[in-house]
């Protein structure tokens, strides 16, 4: 190897080789957290995205079939549900006092948005669709026996929050906090918001080390249309036995 | 021509980066209209990448929604809107790759590695002179550092992957791009 080589071997251009895409996940990962801390490197990517943007012209356009815009729709349309719930509950509990400053969101509250600065979560741009990662084949229909199917839940920017264990035998779903979801005095609590009965029902706290076990025939079956969400409390839960803290994670149940 | 060109794109990042202002104030229609333009430019970069449609489809749903959220984050001082929504479609698209695993090798490089050379939307919102100095960059590298540049990014894909797709070691795939990128930031800092 020439000296050249070597010394680009030691001092590989970092943003570059994140914008192009060569990263293996844990790598991609650590460059995401650099981003975050260190201005001049995430200034960087931003350079090189835009410098190599011009090759996505060269990607040919295939048009995504129309069922895409319906589950968004209908994905907003849940959010919308999940924020307006939050807002009631939020103004049961806090007698008097508005949200700052709402800016828009359609007459809804925008928590989902103003709240950003008050999560370390939400300033990572963390909001997690749920459902997605759950097979959208169901649960039962060619399953074999025993098995377990494991995904994680990540941010927006793709830092992992859970590690989800489907057991399709036993017909749960474990959820397993990996790390970064609580900040310093909050612990993250799952919520289930059924269509009908709009006062969200707590399935329990995500505590750090003490994965929670969802039966899937009881979120599951007879409540699509339902959505899950992952708020932040007080240690040992909300107090009011509503979401008090701010949402950082929601995620429709449709397609268990 | 490249004026009008340039035009065309200036006019279609106005009214993108309005969409966008209009999504961050909670306009369910003004995402329709975003998603209706640029759909099918973001299917194919998921696609591309993951190279399963039903994968891809998730992808794009989620990408939609994250600008339903994220509207508000965009600064149109840092990037166009177009670099903006397909760098959430890459990194979204990547990560699940890597996630997931890739699928199916054969049809890849026959099928999708072909480069689309027909103007669409998106090749105008992309401005003609940042389109002519990459060009002009990448082919001041030899082919095989260009190839495997154009391959990477198109196809999200690891060194490990395209050591093991040329049938090199890693370290001379790895050392290969290294160099590339080196050169390349010379040649796009100029």
């Amino acid at each position: 190897m020439s000296d050249l080589q070597d010394q680009q071997e030691a001092n590989p251009d970092l943003a570059a080789e994140y914008v192009v895409g060569v990263l293996d996940g844990a790598e991609r990962r650590a460059a995401e957290r650099r981003m975050r801390e260190d201005g001049a490197f995430a200034s960087s990517v931003v350079w090189w995205e835009n410098r190599l943007a011009p090759l996505v012209s060269e990607i040919r356009s295939v048009d995504a079939p129309a069922v895409v815009w319906d589950r968004i729709s209908d994905d907003i349309d849940r959010i919308a549900r999940v924020s307006a719930t939050y807002r009631g509950r939020s103004t049961q509990t806090n007698t008097n006092t508005k949200p700052a400053k709402t800016r828009g969101f359609g007459g809804v509250s925008p928590i989902w948005r103003t709240l950003a600065g008050a999560s370390s979560l939400l300033a990572a741009g963390a909001l997690v669709a749920l459902a997605i990662l759950i097979p959208p084949e169901g649960f039962g229909t060619g399953a074999n026996e025993g098995q377990r199917l494991a995904a994680r839940l990540a941010s927006g920017t793709g830092e992992t929050f859970f590690t989800v264990v489907v057991d399709l035998q036993n017909q749960t779903a474990t959820l397993i906090p990996v790390d970064g979801i609580a900040d310093q005095d909050r612990v993250p609590e799952l919520w289930l918001i059924e269509e009908q009965t709009p006062a969200p029902r707590s399935l329990g706290l995500l505590a750090a080390g003490r994965p929670l076990t969802l039966q899937l025939q009881e979120v599951g079956e007879g409540t699509s249309g339902s959505t899950l969400a992952i708020s932040l409390e007080p240690q040992g839960g909300s107090p009011t036995g509503a979401p008090t803290g701010p949402v950082v994670a929601t995620g429709a149940l449709d397609r268990i | 021509m490249a004026s009008s060109s340039n035009q065309e794109a200036d006019d279609g990042r106005t009214y993108l980066v309005h969409c966008l202002s209009r999504i961050a104030s909670g306009e369910k229609a003004a995402l329709k209209d975003l998603y209706d333009r640029t759909q099918a430019k973001l299917f194919g970069v998921a696609l591309r990448i993951l190279n399963d449609r039903r994968e891809a489809e998730d992808v794009l749903q989620d990408v939609y929604l994250s600008v339903w959220m994220k509207a508000a984050d965009f600064d149109a001082g840092r990037a166009s809107p177009i670099t903006w929504l397909a760098t959430i479609a890459r990194n979204r698209s990547i990560d699940r790759v890597r996630q997931i695993g890739r699928r199916d090798e054969k049809d890849i490089d026959t099928a999708l590695d072909v480069a689309d050379d027909t103007p669409d939307a998106f090749a105008h919102l992309s401005a003609e002179d940042d389109r002519k100095r990459l060009d002009t960059c990448l082919d001041e590298l030899d082919e095989r550092t260009g190839g495997a540049i154009r391959t990477a990014f198109f196809g999200g894909r690891t060194y490990q992957e395209l050591a093991d797709q040329a049938e090199v070691p890693l370290g001379t795939m790895k050392s290969l791009i290294r160099r590339g990128l080196i050169k390349l930031k010379g040649c796009l800092s100029q």
